[in-house]
């Protein structure tokens, strides 16, 4: 039997972005913004954590950003901003009001599969920088339902302490005490810093954790996943209670354009979320 | 390959005519001549087709995947649309190769996430495909493949007879263009047999490589091998093997407000894994930063990646990029390298 | 726009035909893009000059001392520098000469008296002061200036491209040159022009400069195995190279 051009039914709106207005913007360090924006057309994003969207901004492009804020019943939802590129430098001029255009939410988050896995075990987020902005979709979902889990451990790193993102919601976060412990460290300390200094794998031995019963997560710029991985799997963490987030040049998000594939796998289709154990042998992700 | 039955025949000059008659109703982009190239090209008369097939530069995936392709238009003021255009088209005279091309770049475009630019000129055109006897050039390696015989991406496909073709209906669509526009007379039924009896001959002991079906995992055992810098070191990252092939499809877009600033469209157009800037990200991170890793990374698109999600060769061996390759890099000699026939 | 940029064009040692390109428009795109900038100083199209500018589009090669100071007063004046063209972007044909010596290439333009002009080195602007964006080629392309002009308006990178001239020659379905038994710059020059050269019937002179990361080992050896001798492939990277450091690792 041949195998025939038939036809597959077409996704008309595949490219086509829909309107997000800014409804607020907050300058969180120099280079990073906090936008909220509401969808106009549409009731609810209907995201997971650790999704993302490709934002326009008509004219300049399409950059892939991560929802930063927990799935919701309403049409707001959060994005954290490097200014970094044309797109997202021309996101940091814009002001409250003005439309901005998205399509999504794509790619592998932690779905409702996952999340089943972590009821009752030790959530340990091991944070890098702007990886808090997708992570928080996530801490944010799981923080008001503390009681599901036996604890909640948040360790974040930044260069320093001028770069904590969401300042504000981290020392609500280190005040609710109970079974949710936030611990944070800086590269380069000042003299408004009177915590931990070094990079954010000193942070992991003052946990106390059974690697068994534990589930991390791990988010930050390229460089730390090497030293986090290596510092979880000498504490014996099994490779499948480790979740990884990484950043790709996702184009399309529909696992056509290939930017963001690394060997085999479309990070914007199967990731950018990923079980470790299912990826550790791919070689350009890790 | 089980034979196929052909029901019609048709004289070559009917042929002709029967295109002709078409050109009413389509574009008809056909082998053709134009200053010193042989290329795929829009026709405006039958008399313009070649049907001796040379090797061309660019494959005819141009025509479902065009270079350049306005996918949105917006105004200043927030208008948006979608812009997808297709045009009635056939394309005639395409050959194995790159109808198997066809159905790999089919499946990409259009398996999850239809792609509606894609599919719109899919569902405008009528392929129609023409076997080939014998190897077109010394760089084609299609038998390596299995890609000597389309095994899909045609509406009708031709058998070259004395006098003529033989016809093979794969869809309706293919059907309905003969009952509009083809004289034709009944086949005896074995046309296509003898055909391909006679094409057997010609390629002789040109087999596929020993170990196809192996190939995912021997290009995954294989990461390291020698062979990928010996090939890499050369490599210009110029992007040509890319630019030729007909199942390489990834692209890039961007947005351009005209100069007025009043309208703006966002276009996608080819691009290339082999030129150094593709995978790099924003904060300047390239993720195959040495043109060893881009080699490794599309010629395992052919052969492994990719391969396992066609289940067939993602290579089909039309040679475009050995020809188009200054440095003289080929898949075929990768793929021997790893033991692909060994 | 609220406030339109105002643009300035300034010309070093070239022949100006950089200029005559950028405004090759139609009227209409030329009424369009009045729209968008400002022009204050032109010297191939208007008479006025100014003094306050916002942008700086600089042809020209820098072949004098004497031409330091003046690039050094448009840079602080201007917030955004830009090259136009080979002979600013990586000094063009004009640092054919930096292969002589001073007392050479004296003597050969002027023999009656050769140290009648002031000369030096040939350089690219820079050499001397830090340039925001480049809009490279001998000459430059029309449409690639309007739009790095507009990028740099909405505030976008100028989008120049990074791989070589065969991407764009191979999109235009050109039959290789090396085919024809012609030996082309295009596998390692800069693309954006589309092609020009190569797709009307001439080959690729690397007036576009060289990609970031060229691969010159293996361009080196492509030419020498399409039977150029050493000496004639280091003429074809002479005309537009000299400047380029990969290419002439012992030039001035």
């Amino acid at each position: 039997m041949r195998t025939k051009l038939n036809l597959r039914e077409s996704d008309p709106k595949l490219y086509l972005p829909e309107r997000a207005k800014i409804l607020k913007i907050k300058d969180f360090t120099e280079n990073e913004k906090f936008f909220e924006l509401a969808l106009l057309d549409r009731p609810k994003l209907g995201h997971v954590p650790g999704q993302f969207l490709q934002v326009s901004v008509l004219g300049i492009g399409e950059a892939p950003i991560s929802i930063s804020s927990a799935p919701a019943e309403h049409n707001r939802f959060d994005m954290c901003v490097r200014a970094i590129g044309d797109v997202t430098k021309k996101l940091h001029t814009l002001n409250v009001g003005d439309i901005v255009y998205i399509r999504g939410p794509f790619g592998n988050g932690f779905a409702e599969k996952t999340l089943s896995t972590m009821l009752g075990k030790h959530l340990l987020f091991i944070v890098g920088g702007l990886g808090y902005a997708p992570l928080r979709s996530l801490i944010n979902k799981v923080v008001p339902e503390r009681d599901k889990y036996k604890k909640i451990s948040v360790l974040y790193g930044c260069r320093t302490s001028k770069d904590r993102m969401y300042a504000h919601e981290l020392d609500e976060l280190s005040k609710i005490g109970g079974n949710v412990e936030l611990l944070e460290t800086v590269d380069k300390a000042d003299e408004n810093w009177t915590g931990s200094c070094g990079v954010i794998t000193t942070l992991i031995p003052k946990i106390d954790f059974n690697p068994n019963e534990t589930i991390a997560m791990v988010v930050g710029p390229p460089i730390m996943y090497k030293f986090v991985l290596k510092a979880l799997l000498e504490k014996n963490m099994p490779k499948e209670n480790i979740y990884i987030d990484l950043e790709r040049r996702m184009k399309c998000g529909v696992g056509k354009c290939g930017h963001c594939q690394m060997e085999g796998i479309y990070v914007c289709q199967e990731g950018p979320v990923f079980n470790y154990a299912e990826v550790e042998k791919n070689e350009e992700l890790l | 390959m089980s034979a196929q039955t052909p029901e019609f025949v048709i004289t070559k000059k009917d042929l002709l005519q029967g295109l002709d008659k078409a050109l009413a109703d389509y574009q008809v982009a056909a082998l053709t001549k134009k200053d010193d190239r042989v290329l795929y090209d829009i026709i405006k008369s039958p008399t313009e087709v070649v049907f001796d097939y040379q090797p061309t530069v660019l494959s005819p995936k141009k025509f479902f995947f065009p270079q350049d392709e306005t996918i949105l238009e917006y105004t200043a003021d927030g208008k948006i649309s979608a812009k997808i255009e297709a045009k009635p088209t056939v394309l005639f005279g395409i050959r194995p190769c790159d109808l198997n091309g066809f159905k790999i770049l089919h499946e990409a475009f259009a398996d999850d996430h239809g792609d509606p630019n894609y599919l719109a000129k899919v569902e405008q055109t009528v392929v129609i495909g023409i076997d080939c006897e014998k190897i077109c050039d010394k760089d084609a390696f299609c038998f390596k493949v299995g890609s000597q015989d389309a095994t899909g991406g045609f509406d009708l496909m031709l058998y070259e007879i004395a006098d003529g073709y033989a016809i093979e209906i794969a869809t309706d669509k293919g059907s309905q263009f003969i009952s509009k526009y083809l004289t034709t007379s009944k086949a005896n039924g074995d046309e296509i047999t003898s055909c391909q009896a006679k094409k057997a001959a010609n390629f002789g002991q040109e087999k596929p490589f020993k170990n196809l079906a192996k190939l995912p995992e021997l290009f995954e055992q294989n990461k390291h091998h020698a062979v990928w810098d010996q090939e890499g070191s050369r490599c210009l990252s110029c992007g040509s093997c890319i630019m030729v092939c007909p199942t390489c499809y990834c692209f890039d877009v961007g947005d351009e407000w005209q100069l007025n600033l009043k309208k703006g469209e966002r276009v996608r157009k080819w691009d290339a894994c082999m030129v150094t800037p593709f995978a790099a990200v924003g904060s300047g991170e390239n993720f195959r930063h040495t043109a060893t890793y881009r080699l490794h990374h599309r010629i395992n698109r052919k052969f492994n990646f990719l391969m396992k999600k066609h289940n067939q060769a993602v290579c089909v061996g039309c040679g475009r990029c050995v020809r188009a390759c200054l440095a003289d890099i080929s898949p075929k000699r990768i793929a021997e390298a790893i033991g692909a026939d060994s | 726009m609220a406030t339109k940029p105002k643009v300035a064009f300034f010309d070093f040692s070239c022949c100006e035909g950089c200029q005559l390109a950028a405004i090759d428009l139609t009227p209409e795109q030329l009424l369009d893009l009045l729209e968008v900038i400002d022009i204050v100083e032109f010297r191939e199209a208007i008479s006025e000059k100014s003094d306050s500018y916002d942008i700086a589009i600089v042809e020209g090669t820098i072949t004098r001392d004497s031409d330091i100071p003046r690039l050094q007063k448009i840079r602080e004046t201007a917030k955004i520098l830009i090259t136009l063209g080979a002979c600013s972007t990586i000094a063009g044909i004009n640092a054919l000469k930096n292969f002589q010596t001073k007392a050479e290439y004296q003597q050969d333009v002027y023999p009656d008296d050769p140290t009648k002009y002031e000369t030096t080195t040939a350089r690219a602007v820079h050499e001397i002061v830090e340039v925001d964006a480049f809009i490279p080629g001998c000459p430059i392309d029309t449409d690639e200036f309007v739009r790095v002009v507009k990028n740099l308006v909405l505030g976008k990178k100028p989008d120049i491209p990074e791989y070589p001239v065969c991407v764009e020659c191979k999109r235009n379905e050109n039959v290789c040159v090396y085919e024809k038994g012609i030996q082309c710059l295009g596998p390692v020059t800069r693309a954006g022009c589309n092609a020009r050269c190569p797709s009307n019937g001439g080959y690729c002179f690397g007036c576009r400069g060289i990609i970031p990361e060229p691969n010159l080992k293996s361009q080196q050896d492509i030419m020498q195995r399409y039977n150029l001798t050493f000496d004639q492939m280091q003429e074809k990277f002479k005309l537009f190279l000299e400047r380029n450091k990969e290419v002439f690792p012992d030039g001035k």
